[in-house]
């Protein structure tokens, strides 16, 4: 019989840890891409994910008042719409507060940054105001699988599922996107040698400002996913999940986009678990403890490349 | 004799130390033209500003390839706005536009293209993605297509690829078109580094010491290949060499700097016998 629950909990908390992770991992692609092609932690994109989940309430707000009432094709349409504009919010970010210092010191739009990210917060919290918003569950109902031969079950809900499809699907069109499109290869180009792309003729400012709106289109999938498995927010999510999503990219290896995807499902599963077994208090110091070891044993995280300085 | 580079005046200054002080030459259509000097004589410095690396304080640099409209290089890089600019304003929308997009790129796109003494592949991707790489501009950028995988994407790829295979046989290193450009051998490098550059489709071939750690077998099968690609392509290349007899045996025009100034330029046979590049390299 405890053999049973234990098994039930492991099921359980594999598949609350996969859709953990994949959100993870979807946000920790901005900050790995924009670190690894101009070298800065964009502190601002937690925020982004933020104001990607605001978003998706008022595109179902407005397109529910506009009479669309089917609900896939009210998915895809906030879904769509979502991704568009936060896009437009990461573009706009990188053009205003980092392109004008591209050339100054390393730490000048770390700062920006950090500025950036307590602008859109504040500026959610005056538009949209400081209390927890929601939006309705679309989704209803779950499919429930039988774990083991004693009668024990794992319940899959419509949201999870549609959450492990679509973040999945759309970690495997980036990388598609990377790796055979001619502006995936610009971009892995502008990402090892900036001068030497940019002297190849390769527009490197519009290559970054493409990485920044791929960043933010990522998020902005895990933001309208998230709020619709949870369904409420505030204007503070972006910074404890943009932490994480962090924690991520360096387990991974920052820099690297297999490494961000990778990190975000150990650091998920590795929550989970510790929430479903040991405690679900501690369950973020158990994932950052897992940081630092991975860091005392391979400081370029688990994906990256370790750094050769030439003497 | 038809000019295709014209340097007219170019300093540089960092800070105070004069890089390059009022130099000027011109490089003709068609011909090799070699730039010697000892080291920190700004022969670098000068391809930096040529390729739109640095930007000089003074000077120009004009492009006029046959037939068509002159270019100022440097006014690709973006220049301030100035009181004329009210008088025509018809020159604020290209200041404005350089501003805006410009940048050593535009450099490229211009038709001039470089290659570097000290390698600088993408040294995590294949040669043949190297080449691809360069050939950017004239590619379909937009990703929409390489997802779905449409007929036009698949036709313009497979076009580049023809395109960088031609100059991976040119350069005899059709065998390590799929493997990692940081792993081949130094020589095989180098010519990767310049059939990458000539995938930019240039006008005028930067090279910056080509030869630098080759053995005097291999730099004579570059300095081969460097004449094919003037008599075969009608390129013209701009070369920086230590290796004076390679620069003797295939340059048609010499430039002399020596701290940051130009001392003497002409045909080989003239620059052997002037005494000033005598006391400059050996005094």
């Amino acid at each position: 019989m405890v053999a049973t629950m234990a098994l039930e909990i492991f099921a359980q908390q594999t598949v609350n840890g996969l859709i953990l992770g994949a959100t993870y991992g979807l946000i920790a692609i901005g900050y790995t891409m924009v670190y690894g092609i101009i070298g800065m932690i964009n502190f601002a994109h937690g925020e982004i994910y933020m104001v990607s989940a605001y978003l998706a309430a008022i595109f179902l707000a407005v397109l529910h008042f506009f009479g669309l009432t089917s609900v896939p094709l009210l998915l895809v349409a906030v879904l769509l719409a979502t991704v568009f504009v936060t896009a437009l919010y990461g573009w706009f970010v990188e053009k205003i507060a980092y392109r004008p210092l591209r050339h100054s010191t390393r730490l000048a739009p770390l700062i920006t940054a950090i500025g950036v990210s307590l602008i859109l917060q504040n500026y959610v919290r005056i538009a949209q105001g400081a209390r927890s918003q929601g939006i309705p569950s679309l989704l209803q109902g779950s499919f429930v699988l039988p774990v083991g031969d004693q009668g024990g079950v794992v319940q899959i809900t419509h949201v999870q599922l549609l959450i492990i499809i679509v973040a999945f699907l759309s970690m495997a069109v980036l990388t598609f996107i990377m790796q055979q499109t001619s502006m995936g290869r610009a971009c892995r180009a502008t990402e090892q040698d900036r001068i030497m792309a940019a002297l190849l003729g390769i527009d490197t400012n519009r290559i970054i400002a493409i990485v920044f709106v791929i960043g933010a289109a990522m998020a902005a999938i895990a933001g309208v996913l998230v709020s619709l498995n949870y369904g409420s927010f505030d204007f503070h999510i972006g910074f404890i999940t943009g932490i994480k999503a962090f924690t991520a990219a360096v387990l991974g290896g920052i820099g690297s986009l297999p490494g961000a995807m990778l990190g975000g499902l150990i650091l998920g599963l590795a929550e989970s678990f510790f929430a479903g077994f040991v405690n679900s208090d501690y369950k973020d110091v158990f994932a950052f403890s897992l940081l630092v070891l991975v860091l005392i044993f391979r400081p370029s995280g688990l994906l990256g490349q370790p750094q050769i300085t030439k003497v | 004799m038809n000019t295709l580079l014209d340097v007219q005046d170019v300093t540089l200054r960092f800070g105070g130390v004069v890089a390059l002080n009022r130099v000027s030459l011109q490089v003709a259509w068609g011909n090799i033209t070699a730039i010697i000097g000892p080291n920190g004589a700004g022969k670098t410095t000068l391809f930096n500003c040529i390729t739109g690396f640095y930007k000089p304080q003074n000077g120009h640099i004009i492009l006029t390839p046959p037939n068509r409209s002159a270019t100022h290089l440097h006014h690709l890089l973006g220049q301030s706005f100035a009181w004329s600019d009210l008088v025509h304003p018809g020159q604020v929308w290209g200041k404005l536009r350089a501003k805006m997009f410009g940048g050593p790129h535009s450099v490229c796109r211009a038709g001039i293209a470089r290659t570097f003494q000290n390698i600088r592949l993408f040294k995590e991707m294949t040669v043949l993605e190297n080449l691809l790489v360069a050939q950017y501009r004239q590619l379909n950028r937009y990703f929409i297509g390489g997802l779905l995988g449409t007929r036009y994407f698949r036709d313009e790829e497979s076009m580049a690829i023809n395109r960088a295979m031609e100059w991976l046989r040119f350069f005899a290193l059709e065998a390590d078109a799929n493997r990692l450009a940081g792993q081949l051998p130094y020589g095989h490098q180098r010519r990767v580094e310049m059939a990458r550059s000539l995938c930019t489709d240039p006008m005028v071939l930067c090279l910056d010491e080509p030869a630098a750690g080759l053995n005097p077998m291999e730099t004579q099968a570059l300095s081969q290949l460097i004449r094919r690609l003037k008599n075969e392509f009608n390129l013209t290349i701009l070369l920086i060499e230590h290796d004076i007899g390679l620069v003797m045996e295939l340059s048609d025009h010499i430039v002399v700097l020596d701290h940051g100034e130009v001392i003497a330029q002409g045909r080989p046979a003239d620059i052997q016998r002037n005494p000033r590049v005598v006391e400059a390299y050996l005094g």
